[in-house]
């Protein structure tokens, strides 16, 4: 439900999960403000079908584990990204077989037929090779690098998000990066400063 | 370029989330939430549950403050020569009887339930949404005298309305009730007394039951459903029906309930509280509901003014 009116300052998430605790319901306003930006970095990564049911699923899945949220958190997303990474985790084949085939093909498996003719369109030499490079990424560098350049979430809260050191977000991170430079060498101006 | 820069292109593009994919994952999760016991998400619970989380917030948080407080305070009323069980399960027949004896409201599925109530159990209303950080954990203002009108979606397929006016304001506040939601013309609830006590019960999770005071799902729920829907008479006899058996109700002569009119309640006394639902003390048909605090204080009461079936949000029967 939301305010016809505009009011003041949204509660924090992490008030809201507090309150959740009580009343469950409260716990729909986590899927209200951050359902949709789960469900385009699901769709980033499996496509739209698959995305519709695994963004469901994260969402069930918080609400379940709600009770080991930290409370000191204010921005519920890093866990529920860290949720979706673990759920996407089931589809890491078909993930990998469609970046290979956007990689070789140049049309991208996950655009719904619905899509514009643009779409579906050959896509750039370096766009198939960054195709090809995410096929063949392990899967904790994939995490870290798509979190990082799809939904912007800072080092700590990667390492939040996936549970690991962030030591071991840097490492994955500059490995994932390197690899990529690597690839698109010889295509692009690349601004070669390493900024990780 | 960055590398990075050029990853960030790639499925840029990517569509938004269908509205229908929205709505059912929210559907999915509003169902785990009234069904917490049932870990398997797509094994649906009853819609009528799913009350907007706005109505329940006073309701839930009374619970919560229930099972938190440590002291045991029971018992209250039960020394008092006026309460007695055999007169709360006369109570509650009496009503089924008048309930039964009415007939079926009838309507259509783009109709909505029309309920006008005045009382401080939906004191929180306010308190909860995003304007007031800290308010929701307070306890509710006695003093605040709040007037509520809602139309509810028959089938829950439309976009509903509340609207609140506390007392002394001069205009309403206006609450969206986005669909889908639940329904507020409930004649998909038991209509036999056993299924009946069985839903009123079933919402509780084994954990979570263990901390809950016999009687207070089955009046907090009942409480819940009669607030601002609408209930088929044979549903609504089932429900006094139901609530006839639970161990330890009794009844209370001579209330006034929060629109001072008279009434004789039945209530269950839990740890912290004692909650009441009331009655014409003649017709028997239910007027609102209350929650005593340890001390005999009223700590939120409610009482329906007007229940209809209209055809658009806004209008008055």
């Amino acid at each position: 439900m939301k305010l016809l009116a505009s009011a003041g300052p949204a509660v924090a998430d992490n008030a809201v999960i507090e309150r959740s605790h009580a009343s469950p319901e409260e716990f729909a306003a986590i899927y209200d403000r951050h359902a949709e930006a789960v469900h385009r970095y699901l769709a980033r990564r499996v496509g739209q079908s698959a995305a519709d049911d695994l963004m469901a699923e994260t969402f069930l899945e918080a609400f379940r584990i709600r009770a080991r949220y930290d409370a000191g958190r204010a921005d519920a997303r890093p866990w529920l990204y860290g949720i979706a990474t673990n759920l996407l985790h089931r589809h890491h084949r078909a993930e990998t077989r469609q970046y290979r085939a956007l990689a070789r093909t140049g049309v991208d498996p996950t655009h719904d037929d619905t899509d514009t003719v643009a779409a579906r369109l050959a896509a750039s030499t370096s766009t198939r090779r960054i195709a090809a490079v995410l096929a063949k990424l392990p899967i904790g560098e994939r995490d870290v690098l798509l979190l990082v350049a799809w939904e912007d979430l800072g080092y700590a809260e990667v390492a939040h998000a996936l549970d690991i050191p962030i030591g071991t977000v840097r490492s994955r991170l500059h490995n994932a990066r390197r690899r990529l430079r690597k690839a698109l060498a010889d295509l692009n101006p690349l601004d070669h400063s390493d900024k990780d | 370029m960055t590398e990075l820069e050029l990853l960030r292109g790639l499925r840029d593009d990517v569509a938004p989330a269908r509205r229908s994919a929205l709505d059912q994952g929210r559907a999915q999760l509003l169902n785990a939430m009234t069904a917490p016991a049932q870990a398997v998400p797509r094994t649906p619970a009853p819609r009528f549950r799913l009350r907007w989380r706005i109505a329940t917030a006073a309701a839930l948080a009374l619970v919560a403050t229930a099972i938190a407080a440590p002291a045991v305070i029971g018992g209250r009323g039960a020394d008092n020569p006026d309460i007695t069980r055999t007169d709360a399960v006369f109570v509650l027949t009496a009503a089924a009887t008048a309930a039964d004896a009415q007939q079926p409201v009838p309507e259509r599925p783009d109709q909505y339930v029309y309920v006008a109530s005045t009382g401080t159990v939906h004191g929180e209303t306010f308190a909860c949404e995003p304007a007031a950080r800290t308010a929701c954990t307070t306890v509710p203002d006695p003093d605040m005298r709040i007037e509520r009108q809602i139309w509810g979606s028959v089938d829950g397929t439309r976009d509903g309305l509340l609207r609140t006016r506390a007392d002394g304001a001069q205009g309403w506040d206006e609450f969206a009730l986005e669909s889908p939601g639940p329904r507020a013309y409930l004649d998909n609830l038991p209509t036999d007394p056993q299924a009946m006590l069985a839903h009123l019960r079933g919402t509780v999770s084994g954990k979570d039951r263990k901390y809950s005071a016999a009687g207070m799902q089955e009046f907090s729920r009942a409480r819940d459903l009669l607030g601002e829907n609408y209930l088929p008479p044979a549903s609504l006899a089932a429900l006094y029906q139901a609530l006839a058996t639970v161990p330890g109700i009794t009844v209370t002569q001579d209330v006034t309930d929060a629109a001072d009119r008279l009434g004789v309640a039945v209530g269950i006394d839990v740890p912290t509280a004692r909650i009441e639902l009331i009655f014409e003390p003649d017709s028997y048909t239910y007027l609102g509901s209350r929650v005593l605090n340890p001390d005999g204080t009223i700590d939120q009461e409610t009482a329906q003014l007007r229940i209809a079936i209209v055809d658009r949000v806004g209008q008055q029967p």
